[in-house]
């Protein structure tokens, strides 16, 4: 047979011989085993080599979908839209038809996520967040909330967009509903927390929850080695929370933790300063800058409850605000226009002033004025710098220098009014209301219905004893406007009330009262009771005239108990029976809001003494009072009347005594203390304190009443 | 010296001419001055003044107009401490210097009105006051400096008024004064003594009682009336006036200690006696009651007892001139060398403290003549006489010892100032004496010029 392949022949020739046999027999094979064979032989690897070739062309596509992918997250966190754009358009064109893609390149393009994209959700609030587009991202926020309630960020841009919208009582309810920063599914980060500082603070939200996440979870991390790794911003970051972790009060020592991670976040600054420089990263340094002050009040903290020494404290301070320094001049040195960074140099050196001896004090100022003059020849377009310059020179003891300075920046920049209203304020500063009232009124000429300017002038005619000059300046905003507005409702209703317009105070009364949201009851009636030679009567008509409408209004209740209290004071003889009561009921009202209320608590007492002369309910008034905190001198006076009615008069004697210590001292405090010392039988000093009575300013029927008891007993 | 931090009461040395014309009863202590709450910072300002370092003084007050801007610009404080350290011409450069800073400022104007009216100048205080008046109107100043500003003014200028005895214009100023404070007893009474003069005693006396309702502290009408008519040298109004006064208020010490007082300066002192006795039952502690009671001791030459009642008073009051000197005289007079050696360190201090008094100078002569030290003694005397006049044991004082010095013409005129005016008087019978003595000394006058 010819395709027999012989054991001897060679190997070429033995694959000669094999293919010759095979052709031989499939040449001469049936046409149906022929087919056969070429299905088996040809077709199965060449459907193998097409499927392979299929697969590996797939895979590779697939790879450089991926890298797109890795792309696109790139870009979203570093935040760079144009990168993600760039990597959707590139997954694209791999994959026309990716429903993904598709789905987050229309988000990006209409900032609009779809619900179910739950990333894209997060990316999209995150991304309007970050641009400022806080209504964007509180629609984008609520949509994640919708599926993840406990997403810190996104509840605090909510609530951020209620703040901005000026519903501070809905912000404070959203804030409520965060869940705790420790939640896993939080997600809070530095950047979180900080926002959630911020929040806070603008709802008047106690801190307490979030101070102690930082004390407990951040400040390990600021402990931790690896913080070291972080790039400038994170650390920053990290710094930023570290200082929200001190606590506020004055009166106990700051956590243990926060005093042991000082050292830590101080290298911690001082790397991050050093990075931040190295690579030129203005904003981070910048941010390390506004820290320096916020670093130094927990110093000061540290300082007060004998955590650190007093050289401790020195060398620390001298640290801070030497790392304070080369922040600031590491922004100044990438940008010399940076108005900030010379604002923050300036500032670090005013703050040095409480430490500076007064015979470096020149120098310094030298220094502080050599900075912010660079600075206004750089940016004297920078309001906060020439006012900061303004109070350099206030600092200096030339606060009217600061308003004439200020005056001179309004003039060579008349397309800017608001020099007009620095200068005002220095002017006002400086004591120099005549000064002030110029620049109102050129602020005025360049903005006739400037709120500021508007308010501030008929405030200074008010305090200047011209209330009816304050009448035009204020009618421009015509009672709509004022009956919303409650500085300028405290300086129209007071103004209405010095010039005895009966007739328009009640229209405006009535304004105020119907105004929607009621935004200047309090301050209403404030200018009411300041109101000179306003009728106790006829103040106490208006005041209740408001509480038809606002019955529960904490500063109204305030207000109407004061002056209740003075109706009852005033009449001759004093106290009278029936306003007595009335006042005694008013301040109760008004201690339901304010339970701790200091004026009140004072209101109550004297009226349970000498009003009701109830010394029983005298006593129960004023029990508590200064024992948190060392009483005022007001209190003092209290404490040592009610000490004496009890005959206690050691007492009586040290408590008016510590009254009449103080430079506001009262004539009623001198004149009980006469009674105490007289009491004690030591004439001598009892006539000394009831001379000192006699050459005070009675400032109340009380007070002329106490020392008309006084003199009576011990001159007569 | 006025103490510097009574100086700081810028609302101050016209504030102090709010106060009424002096008593008439020689044994009153001088006014008290104005107690001030000081700021920290003015206290500070005080310590480094007195120190000397003038300029960490200005730093020192500066810091406190800056704390409360409604206090007067710090070169005016400045000025108030200069003048009240006595050294006038450094008061009025740093016046000057504050002028020319602030020269609308009407603490400016109220200083320099002060100043005018401490030495005499009255067309000048009430120019300054006017000129103040205008200032105080500038809307610069809030409505509370405005008063202050205006209350202090019409107080200078109703005291430059009621020097020049224009009494019409004295009583608009007060009356002004009062629309915004009319319960300041010290002012009502200055309107009652315009009143006064003005022939109206009845309303004079209305306006007293006001005061005295207003304030139990001050004077009584009564006294106050007995003043004023002794004031106007009406000898027999101002005794009706005690006997009303007593009749009035029978348990007042006051009246009592005034009748005694009164009784005295007659050269009664048998009939101050039971005056002195009512009043010492009525409020033995007083100190006013304890002074006439060692005046009582002195006219009967009871050295021992006065001595007692001054020693335990000086404890007491250990920063008042009348008891001081008082007790000076009585220790002059003792045999013991120690004690009339330390009636001379005492009336020493008491002359350092007070330079401006003559009587401060009168007891120190006293005292260093009974030390028998004439010579100093007739220095301390003639000082004494450069100050003032002087009170009627004063200048028997300065006769005794011009006497001593064989000057019997001075010595003459002294004696008889002494024996011829109006006031207590416990040297009565010693002047008496010496003056006839010393007349018979002293060459006769030369005839006087026959008239044509």
């Amino acid at each position: 047979m010819a395709g027999t392949v012989h054991p001897s022949a060679p190997p070429a020739g033995r694959v000669r011989t094999v293919l010759r046999n095979l052709w031989g027999t499939f040449r001469f094979a049936p046409w149906p085993v022929k087919l056969m064979l070429l299905l088996v032989f040809v077709g199965g690897p060449l459907a193998v080599g097409l499927r392979y070739g299929r697969n590996r062309v797939r895979a590779v596509r697939l790879g450089s979908q991926v890298a797109e992918w890795k792309k696109f997250e790139d870009g979203v966190r570093g935040g760079d839209e144009s990168k993600m754009v760039a990597a959707l358009d590139a997954v694209l064109a791999l994959a026309p038809a990716d429903p993904t893609a598709l789905g987050r390149k229309k988000a990006i393009e209409t900032g609009e996520a779809d619900p179910a994209d739950h990333a894209m959700v997060v990316l999209s609030y995150r991304r309007h967040l970050r641009a400022g587009r806080l209504p964007e991202a509180e629609r984008e926020a609520k949509k994640r909330l919708d599926v993840e309630k406990n997403d810190w960020l996104a509840r605090c841009v909510v609530a951020a967009a209620l703040l901005q919208r000026g519903d501070k009582p809905a912000a404070a309810a959203e804030l409520a509903q965060l869940p705790s920063p420790g939640n896993p599914a939080a997600r809070v980060d530095p950047g979180g927390l900080l926002f959630a500082f911020r929040l806070f603070r603008a709802t008047d939200t106690d801190l307490t929850p979030l101070r102690t996440f930082v004390q407990g979870v951040i400040l390990p991390l600021v402990k931790a080695p690896n913080a070291a790794q972080l790039p400038p911003s994170e650390k920053v970051a990290l710094l930023e929370c570290y200082v929200e972790g001190f606590e506020p009060g004055r009166d106990r020592p700051q956590p243990a933790a926060l005093a042991e991670a000082w050292a830590p976040a101080a290298k911690l600054a001082d790397a991050a300063t050093d990075e931040a420089i190295e690579a030129k990263e203005v904003a981070a340094l910048a941010r390390l800058g506004r820290l320096t002050a916020r670093f130094e009040d927990g110093l000061v903290g540290l300082r007060r409850g004998d955590q650190v020494t007093a050289a401790e404290f020195a060398q620390l301070q001298g640290d801070l605000r030497g790392r304070g320094r080369r922040a600031w001049e590491a922004v100044l040195a990438a940008d010399p226009k940076s108005a900030e960074a010379y604002r923050g140099l300036g500032t670090a050196l005013l703050r040095t002033l409480d430490v500076t001896p007064p015979a470096d004090r020149p120098a310094l100022y030298q220094q502080a004025r050599d900075v912010l003059v660079r600075g206004l020849e750089a940016r004297d377009d920078d309001p906060e710098l020439a006012q900061l310059f303004a109070r350099l020179m206030a600092a200096e003891g030339q606060p009217l220098k600061a308003a004439e300075f200020l005056i001179g920046q309004a003039h060579r920049h008349p397309d800017k009014p608001v020099w007009w209203a620095l200068a005002a304020e220095a002017a006002v500063a400086a004591n120099r209301r005549e000064v002030a009232l110029e620049a109102c009124a050129k602020l005025r000429q360049k903005d006739p219905d400037n709120l500021y300017a508007t308010r501030t002038e008929a405030r200074l005619w008010i305090e200047a004893g011209e209330p009816a000059r304050a009448l035009p300046v204020l009618a421009r905003l015509g009672e709509p406007a004022l009956a919303r507005d409650a500085n300028a409702a405290y300086s129209y209703a007071r103004a209405l009330a010095e010039t005895n317009a009966t007739d328009a105070l009640a229209g405006f009364v009535k304004a105020v009262a119907a105004a929607d949201p009621p935004t200047a009851v309090g301050a209403t009636a404030r200018g009411l009771a300041d109101a000179a030679g306003l009728p106790a009567d006829e103040l106490l008509a208006r005041l209740a005239a408001l509480a038809e409408r606002h019955p529960t209004d904490p500063d109204l209740l305030k207000t109407r108990a004061e002056a209740a209290y003075r109706a009852a004071e005033a009449g001759d003889p004093i106290w009278q029976v029936g306003r007595v009561a009335a006042a005694a009921r008013a301040v109760e009202q008004a201690l339901v809001k304010r339970p701790d209320d200091p004026d009140l608590l004072l209101r109550l007492g004297w009226l349970r003494l000498r009003g009701q002369n109830n010394l029983p309910q005298a006593v129960r008034a004023v029990a508590g009072m200064g024992t948190r905190t060392a009483p005022t001198a007001a209190q003092s006076e209290l404490l040592g009347a009610v000490a004496l009615a009890e005959n206690k008069l050691p007492a009586a004697v040290a408590y008016l005594e510590q009254a009449t210590r103080a430079a506001d001292a009262p004539a009623g405090a001198f004149a009980l203390l006469a009674r105490a010392y007289h009491a004690t039988g030591r004439p001598g000093p009892a006539n000394q304190a009831l001379q000192s009575a006699r050459n005070r300013p009675r400032t109340s029927p009380r007070e002329q009443a106490e020392y008309l008891t006084a003199a009576k007993l011990i001159v007569q | 010296m006025r103490p510097l931090a009574a100086a700081l009461a810028l609302a101050f040395p016209l504030a102090l001419a709010a106060q009424p014309p002096a008593a008439a009863t020689p044994a009153a202590p001088p006014a008290a001055a104005k107690p001030v709450a000081l700021t920290p910072d003015q206290e500070k300002a005080v310590e480094l003044f007195k120190a000397g370092k003038i300029d960490e003084a200005v730093v020192a007050l500066e810091s406190a107009a800056r704390a409360n801007p409604k206090l007067p610009p710090a070169r005016v404080t400045l000025s108030s401490l200069y003048f009240a350290a006595q050294n006038g011409q450094a008061a009025r450069m740093a016046l000057e210097a504050v002028a020319s800073q602030d020269p609308k400022h009407p603490d400016v104007y109220l200083l320099n009105a002060s100043y005018a009216l401490g030495e005499g100048r009255l067309t000048d205080t009430v120019l300054s006051c006017q000129v103040a008046i205008q200032l105080a109107a500038d809307p610069r100043w809030d409505a509370d400096q405005k008063k202050r500003f205006t209350r202090e003014a019409r107080i200078g200028l109703a005291a430059a008024f009621e020097q020049r005895k224009d009494w019409a214009a004295a009583r608009d100023q007060v009356t002004a004064v009062l629309a915004d404070d009319s319960k300041n007893a010290v002012v009502r009474q200055r309107l009652a003594t315009c009143l006064f003069f003005l022939n109206d005693p009845d309303r004079a006396f209305a306006e007293l009682q006001t005061a005295y309702k207003d304030d139990p502290a001050a004077e009584l009408p009564e006294l106050r009336m007995h003043q004023l008519a002794l004031m106007a040298n009406d000898q027999p109004k101002a005794e009706e006036w005690l006997k009303k006064g007593i009749a009035a208020h029978p348990q007042s010490p006051r009246t009592q200690r005034a009748m005694a007082g009164w009784q005295l300066d007659q050269g009664n002192p048998e009939a101050a006696g039971g005056h002195l006795d009512a009043a010492i039952k009525l409020d033995p502690a007083n100190r006013e009651t304890g002074i006439l009671k060692g005046l009582m001791a002195r006219y009967k030459k009871d050295f021992a007892a006065a001595e007692k009642v001054y020693e335990d008073l000086l404890r007491e009051y250990p920063a008042d001139a009348v008891i001081a000197w008082n007790l000076s005289l009585v220790l002059a007079e003792s045999g013991d060398a120690q004690k009339r050696r330390r009636a001379v360190d005492l009336a020493e201090n008491e002359a350092k403290k007070n330079q401006r008094a003559p009587e401060a100078l009168a007891v120190y002569a006293w005292a260093l003549y009974k030390s028998g030290r004439l010579d100093d003694s007739e220095r301390a005397i003639g000082a004494a006489t450069q100050l003032g006049a002087l009170t009627r044991d004063a200048a028997y004082i300065a006769g005794r010892i011009l006497a001593d010095k064989n000057k019997p013409e001075v010595a003459v005129t002294a004696l008889k100032a002494a024996v011829d005016g109006r006031g207590a008087f416990v040297y009565k019978a010693e002047a008496t004496a010496l003056l006839a003595d010393q007349q018979r000394k002293a060459p006769a006058a030369p005839p006087a010029a026959p008239k044509k």
